[in-house]
């Protein structure tokens, strides 16, 4: 009998752990600064900024997942896509999420892709190989990849941004605002600034062995005789935003747009 | 700006993150922060391990391991003038034996938010060959033993590193772990060209610089690795 028991109860236990996928769709009142953070190991999270004070997250939870928890008030909210703990093979999990535009957002992944647009406020990414790409007008941003892809595209100026990767490309195609700092660094991730002509900035940009590139005119130059180093600084446009890029390895294009 | 430049703004960089400037002087020194990403990390870095220090309580004890790479810098607690790794790492004015020892270790290990397990034997410093280059190189010995400190550090800092990150590796994609010993192996080439450039012009001291920010970024990749998220 206790086997028959102990039978049924692994039976129930697989049961559980083999649920189908889920499909979610929650509405939770967010004030227009709201602070939202959001933690997806794999498949995909979408951000899409609106003028609603509210939260709506839609979209389905993979197979092996647990739950969706949403914790928070209308300041605050954590959304984790949990997950059972024995489990090591799961299936991705699709979030998409609209909030408020002028929010703050913090998103961490480790093969979710990561799509946020129509956002105003500030944007802390973070993925290992997922793709990272940020669309709008983000006042201040910090993304960080492994081996992902970033990708910041924005017909307005940015504030601010900090974009790490190890090797995962990374491009800025963007005006930059005046007095914003901009950082890039990657080990051997290529660097590609798609910038205007008429844009305002000073430019520090080192590479270990990497090539340096520039539509701007400046030529990089070597760091030592015996190094393949590069350093290129010049300013354009009297030099308002303040840019700095480093490689290992990686290639770092400027691109005149 | 170039290296050699940046040398030149190290002492008014501690004296600004220590809050002794005033005035015209340290204009000069914040405006010299927004045109140079050299300094300006530094100034970060300095400010980061100032922040981290000040939080620590003075009783804390390092790791026996790390002990023998710290206690050469750590045992002299007014660096004097011309100690430059030093000046650039550790500013002089709280450079207390157990503050530094915790921040040096806050700095290389205590960061990952993971428990440091040690199991390995402490690994030596530098070879006898590279420390006699190192010391015919300075122009005293006093400074040749601050440069070998600096490396040894470096040196071993990754080593900690590593074991955290061997630890870890369950918990990581064979693909991440394949990236992050691709580009270690990259970072590794480039300190070994840096070191070759340095038997060639062994009184190059701003190959020491660069080579001294290889080991940083190879520092920061480390760290970086065994922070990032488990992918189940």
């Amino acid at each position: 009998m206790r086997k028959l028991l102990a039978f049924l109860f692994v039976c129930a236990a697989g049961i559980g752990l083999a649920m189908p996928q889920q499909t979610i769709d929650e509405q939770r009142p967010a004030a227009r600064d709201v602070e939202i953070t959001i933690e997806n190991i794999a498949g995909s999270v979408t951000v899409v900024g609106w003028d609603r004070e509210e939260l709506q997250i839609t979209g389905t939870l993979g197979e092996g997942t647990k739950e969706l928890d949403v914790d928070g008030d209308r300041n605050s909210w954590d959304i984790e896509v949990e997950l059972h703990s024995n489990r090591r093979n799961i299936e991705g999990s699709n979030l998409e999420i609209r909030m408020p535009r002028g929010g703050r957002l913090t998103i961490e992944t480790v093969s979710a892709d990561i799509d946020v647009s129509d956002f105003d406020g500030t944007v802390e990414l973070e993925s290992v190989s997922g793709k990272i790409l940020v669309q709008g007008n983000p006042s201040e941003v910090e993304l960080a990849t492994v081996s992902g892809s970033i990708r910041l595209v924005s017909e307005g100026a940015v504030g601010s941004g900090e974009f790490q990767s190890v090797s995962g490309k990374i491009t800025l195609q963007a005006d930059l605002e005046d007095h914003g700092r901009f950082e890039f660094e990657t080990v051997s991730g290529n660097i590609d600034l798609r910038i205007p002509s008429k844009i305002s900035a000073r430019f520090d940009i080192s590479s270990f062995s990497g090539r340096i590139t520039n539509d701007f005119g400046e030529v990089a130059v070597k760091t030592s005789p015996y190094l393949p180093s590069e350093e290129l600084t010049f300013s354009v446009g009297g030099g308002g935003a303040r840019v700095t890029v480093k490689t290992v390895s990686g290639n770092v294009r400027l691109i005149e747009e | 700006m170039s290296y050699t430049d940046c040398r030149n703004w190290e002492e008014s960089l501690n004296e600004l993150v220590d809050g002794n400037l005033a005035g015209p002087e340290r204009g000069k020194v914040e405006e010299h922060l927004l045109a140079c990403v050299n300094c300006r990390r530094l100034a970060d870095q300095l400010r980061a391990l100032k922040t981290a220090a000040a939080g620590l309580p003075r009783s804390i004890q390092p790791e026996r391991d790390l002990w023998p790479a710290l206690a050469g810098v750590l045992r002299r607690e007014k660096p004097g003038p011309g100690s430059d790794w030093q000046r650039r790492l550790l500013p002089p004015s709280w450079l207390t034996i157990p503050r530094l020892a915790a921040a040096a270790l806050l700095l290389v290990g205590l960061t990952v938010g993971v428990t440091l397990r040690l199991r390995r034997p402490p690994i030596p410093g530098l070879g006898e060959g590279r420390q006699a280059e190192v010391k015919a190189s300075f122009r005293n010995d006093r400074l040749a033993a601050d440069y070998i400190d600096a490396e040894s550090v470096f040196l071993r800092a990754s080593d900690l590193l590593i074991s955290v990150l061997d630890e870890r590796k369950e918990g990581l994609t064979p693909e991440t772990l394949a990236v992050v010993e691709e580009n270690l192996r990259i970072i590794n080439r480039a300190i070994d060209e840096v070191r070759s450039a340095l038997e060639s012009e062994p009184r190059d001291h701003q190959l020491e610089y660069v080579l001294t920010a290889m080991y940083r970024t190879k520092v920061d990749l480390l760290q970086r690795a065994t922070r990032l998220p488990a992918a189940s």
